[in-house]
């Protein structure tokens, strides 16, 4: 378990990262989500004790990360991609790794098997495309077998068919126990993904809950209508209380009544539907909602993206 | 999915297992051996020329000229190239991990980060003490090989106590220096300003006392000045003497850098 306690990290008058606390949970997937320059590498970089934080601390099981005796085995992370010699074999940069905490060299292949490297061990890690870059990152987060995984934006990189090898090898670590974090700014990606969200702007935290529940708090539900008489349909239907936007000619969007409503009430009315669709709110609309909402009432500051690191 | 579930290893991770890691690092990398045979071999091409200028100049020196003639110096002169060299590979141990930012994957191996820095500063002092005692035994043999083939320079052997300073000392020297650069680089962290550092204190220092007079009592505090006095017969310093401050030094700068390492964000 990782908690974070009014983590605080500032660079001169900047604050990266803004009284930031949470706590993660084992067997769950938690997503980790904001703008760039929102603090997500910073935060997870201090967890890992990369940096110092000016104020609170990051403590995994009630430990800082240094105090483990064999930190790798508890947690695993990939940060950039590309943080390894260039010029040494993927295989000799993990077994590197490996010789830090007595790990075998058979692990190193059998990590190297599972992200699917298997074959390019023998590859200078210079020659590698961005995508096995990031297979190779992963190797070295799983290399300890950890309990807890921290992946900075693991999927920047891959084809669709990693991404989605992603997705379920991340669904497995967390089905075993594991806790896992890790972020993006792919809502789309996030929201088949993560179980739970953390999402952080100008370093601050926005929330933290539930990816369902965060969802629907932020849902403006509402029905789509096509039809050929929609003005007759929209009258009708605001006669049974409803409130009809109409977007565009023939197309109604319809908030306080359920399609099944509609539909019954086109039916009575003798009216052709062309189509009638429950629309959910996605991630990256009730996202989108929670930043405009913070834009609105946080004072106008000095724009943090860019500016760090 | 199935994870191939380690053994848990008891114990805790030690210094010793870093420093492997670092022995395998080093040992991996094949530019590594490609420049340990140019510290060793380049200082060969000086014993060619100083023999043979030498042999040529012999016949005109006066009998006090020959008299202070110095087989020692003039057959190792070539190391100072080495010990240049040595300096600036044992300040891209570091450098080179923030240049392609693998420091931090290092770090997340190895988060005690003093450990690390020790680790680092060990195998850096090993390597090049064996490297410079190579570079000094073939430099020194091979220089009074080519002196005693013409004869005129009297040439030593291993039974003068001064021949076994000199290729002692150039060997710990070698790895205090090593120790000095390493830190140097943890705390330059850019390789291009830390080679600099490297190339000023073993060398430019040097040039420059040889400008100005006045220089030349600080520069025997200096690494270059320290190592002029080991392959010297006539130290200005003791020998030793030169050892303990270039110890002394290490051991400040390495202070310095570890408390620094330890301290600032990766």
């Amino acid at each position: 378990m990782i908690a974070v306690e009014h983590l605080s990290k500032r660079y001169g008058d900047v604050a990266a990262v803004d009284d930031l606390s949470f706590a993660l949970k084992p067997g769950v997937v938690t997503g980790f989500l904001g703008p760039n320059g929102a603090g997500k590498s910073t935060t997870m970089r201090m967890i890992l004790g990369l940096d110092r934080p000016t104020e609170g601390r990051a403590t995994i099981a009630g430990k800082q990360f240094a105090e483990f005796d064999w930190p790798l085995r508890h947690v695993g992370a990939l940060l950039d991609a590309k943080a390894f010699n260039p010029s040494l074999p993927i295989r000799t940069n993990l077994r590197i790794l490996a010789t830090t905490h007595r790990i075998p060299a058979s692990r190193v292949d059998a990590v190297l098997d599972l992200v699917g490297l298997g074959d390019a061990g023998g590859r200078k890690t210079r020659s590698c495309s961005l995508g096995m870059a990031q297979r190779m990152g992963l190797a070295a987060a799983l290399l300890g077998d950890p309990e807890i995984v921290i992946l900075d934006e693991p999927v920047n990189g891959l084809d669709p068919d990693g991404v989605l090898w992603i997705r379920q090898l991340m669904r497995s670590l967390a089905d075993e126990g594991r806790t896992v974090f890790l972020s993006s700014h792919l809502m789309s990606e996030m929201e088949q993904t993560a179980d739970h969200l953390v999402i952080i702007g100008q370093g601050r935290l926005l929330a933290d809950a539930p990816l369902r529940e965060f969802v629907d708090s932020r849902s403006g539900h509402h029905v789509t209508v096509r039809s050929h008489a929609s003005d007759e349909l929209a009258r009708r239907l605001t006669l049974h209380g409803a409130q009809v936007e109409c977007p565009e000619p023939g197309r109604l969007e319809i908030t306080d009544l359920g399609a099944e409503e509609i539909g019954k009430i086109a039916a009575a009315e003798q009216i052709a539907l062309i189509e009638l669709h429950d629309e959910r709110t996605t991630l990256e609309q009730a996202y989108m909602s929670l930043t405009r909402d913070v834009a609105q009432f946080s004072s106008p500051e000095p724009e943090l993206a860019g500016s760090i690191r | 999915m199935t994870f191939v579930t380690t053994i848990p290893t008891p114990g805790r991770q030690r210094v010793l297992d870093l420093g492997r890691a670092e022995w395998l690092r080093l040992r991996s990398g094949r530019s590594n051996l490609i420049f340990f045979l140019v510290i060793v071999l380049l200082p060969l091409v000086w014993c060619f020329q100083s023999a043979s200028s030498e042999q040529a100049n012999w016949a005109t020196l006066s009998a006090a000229q020959r008299a202070a003639f110095d087989p020692v110096s003039s057959t190792m002169a070539g190391l100072y190239l080495s010990q240049v060299l040595i300096g600036v590979w044992s300040a891209l141990l570091f450098t080179g991990e923030y240049a392609s930012g693998s420091i931090r994957t290092t770090l997340t191996a190895a988060p005690r980060r003093a450990h690390l820095f020790v680790a680092k500063c060990a195998v850096a002092a090993v390597v090049m003490f064996v490297v410079m005692e190579l570079a000094a035994v073939a430099s020194f043999f091979f220089g009074q090989a080519l002196l005693s083939s013409a004869g005129p320079p009297a040439s030593m052997g291993l039974g003068d106590p001064v021949v076994v300073h000199a290729l002692l000392g150039t060997g710990i020297y070698a790895a205090l220096l090593a120790v000095m650069c390493v830190s140097l680089g943890a705390l330059i962290r850019y390789t291009a300003g830390a080679a600099l550092a490297v190339v000023a204190i073993t060398s430019v220092i040097y040039i420059i006392s040889v400008i100005s007079t006045q220089f030349q009592t600080v520069v025997k505090f200096t690494p270059v000045g320290i190592f002029k006095d080991q392959i010297s017969q006539v130290p200005s310093n003791s020998q030793w003497g030169g050892i303990v401050t270039m110890a002394v030094l290490s051991l400040i700068v390495a202070v310095a850098a570890s408390l620094t390492f330890s301290r600032s964000d990766a």
